[in-house]
């Protein structure tokens, strides 16, 4: 039988700049941020679940980084909709459920939260701070675009990931 | 009833920035609104230059370890900034919104306003935000504190300070302190962050990262509104800064 390999990828980002803060203690202060972030990442009790998730997003991205990756012209992953997608997944609380993830044709990725065939939550990540988003509760469907600042995820997003999942004790209304 | 403005004769800001991140018409590229803004921008801001997301990516075959990487790399662009000869203020289009920063020498706030106003107006005209979203002021500060033997009391310094477990047994080498709150009263968010730099000569730097956000959106267009939001984030910050540091510290900015 044979088996494809796989490739491993390296992504190496540099974010040119501190935020919107240009000076040098501003380098310093997001250098030190970061540290203690990624220690808290290398922790499997801190953020396990969450790493499993942003390594299934880095393997999609890789399976999808040539156009034409579904034999129909799709688009690749956009390097950049994965850090939004990881982002994303960072900025969950700790207790939500995590997204299963798929490839867009777009070049987007999509996150999902499946509770069954007639209950879902979706939403589409791209290169942007838009995320559009739909969900299906029976006969009852909504969707919606909502703005993402990279590091909260919006509220309304996160009651309505709650209210379909059934997580907590959250009522919504969804217009 | 609010607090006195600090006169201090060596304020020790090294950044200030105001942050308005907008909702921008959906399908408007940053890279479209160049030209336009150094059009507007270039008579007060000579110098012009982009941030970008630059990214490397480098692909290794397991099934040929010894061959070659394929590499590639993308940016993408973040923001166009516009500096004065000087480089001492900046005014920047982002892809989320509008920036003002000033390094130091930094006067005060009041004496900044007629630019922000004036740039703000000149960046609605030419990105047409739709909504306001945030507004965050930021004020980063380099604080040298005076050491004997290499030695400082932070105690003497700090109202809120780092602590060691064992304080006899220990000295420290690092910290960073960060504190995330909600101001009860109007929602705004407060995050600071104290953390310190390696001893300079017989100077102990220290940097305070003092930031506060207004997350209630308006409308763009409504220059008395937002002034008026910037000045309540502004009170907001030097409470903070009063109630973070000793009197013994403010003293060393009076000299």
């Amino acid at each position: 039988m044979s088996q494809s390999l796989p490739t491993i990828v390296c992504l190496l980002t540099l974010n040119c700049g501190h935020g919107s803060a240009v000076s040098a203690e501003a380098g310093v202060v997001k250098q030190k941020v970061k540290y203690v972030a990624g220690m808290t990442e290398r922790s499997q009790a801190l953020f396990g679940r969450k790493a499993a998730t942003i390594s299934n997003l880095r393997v999609l991205t890789n399976d999808c980084a040539d156009d034409d990756w579904d034999g129909d012209d799709a688009c690749a992953i956009d390097p950049v909709a994965l850090l939004n997608a990881e982002s994303f997944v960072r900025a969950l609380p700790n207790d939500c459920p995590l997204p299963e993830c798929a490839p867009e044709p777009d070049g987007s990725i999509s996150l999902d939260w499946i509770q069954s065939s007639q209950r879902m939550f979706t939403m589409s990540v791209g290169t942007s701070n838009r995320l559009a988003y739909a969900w299906m509760d029976g006969t009852d469907k909504g969707h919606a675009v909502a703005h993402f600042d990279g590091s909260s995820v919006p509220a309304l997003v996160l009651e309505t990931i709650k209210y379909i999942i059934n997580y907590g004790n959250t009522i919504v209304g969804v217009a | 009833m609010n607090e006195p403005i600090l006169n201090l004769k060596n304020a020790p800001i090294v950044e200030a920035v105001l942050d308005i991140e907008c909702d921008l018409p959906p399908g408007q590229q940053l890279s479209a609104l160049e030209a336009p803004a150094l059009e507007v921008f270039r008579d007060h801001y000579s110098k012009f230059q982009k941030q970008y997301l630059f990214e490397h990516q480098v692909e290794h075959q397991v099934a040929n370890p010894v061959g070659e990487p394929k590499t590639s790399s993308r940016s993408d662009l973040q923001a166009l900034q516009f500096l004065t000869n000087d480089v001492k203020q900046l005014v920047q289009v982002r892809v989320s919104g509008f920036s003002f920063n000033r390094l130091s020498p930094y006067t005060s706030l009041d004496e900044y306003f007629p630019e922000i106003e004036r740039t703000w107006r000149l960046y609605t005209e030419l990105a047409s935000p739709v909504q306001i979203r945030v507004i965050r002021l930021r004020y980063i500060n380099r604080i040298l504190l005076p050491t004997v033997n290499g030695i400082v009391n932070l105690d003497d310094y700090f109202e809120v300070g780092p602590r060691l477990p064992d304080e006899d047994r220990f000295q420290f080498a690092g910290f960073l302190i960060q504190n995330v709150a909600i101001e009860v009263k109007t929602g705004n968010q407060v995050n600071t962050i104290l953390t310190m730099q390696a001893l300079e000569l017989d100077k102990l730097p220290i940097i305070f990262d003092n930031t506060v956000v207004s997350s209630e959106t308006d409308d763009p267009k409504d220059w008395t509104k937002i002034r008026a939001k910037i000045s309540e984030l502004r009170e907001l910050k030097n409470h903070i800064f009063r109630r973070t540091l000793k009197e013994k510290c403010l003293n060393l900015f009076q000299q």
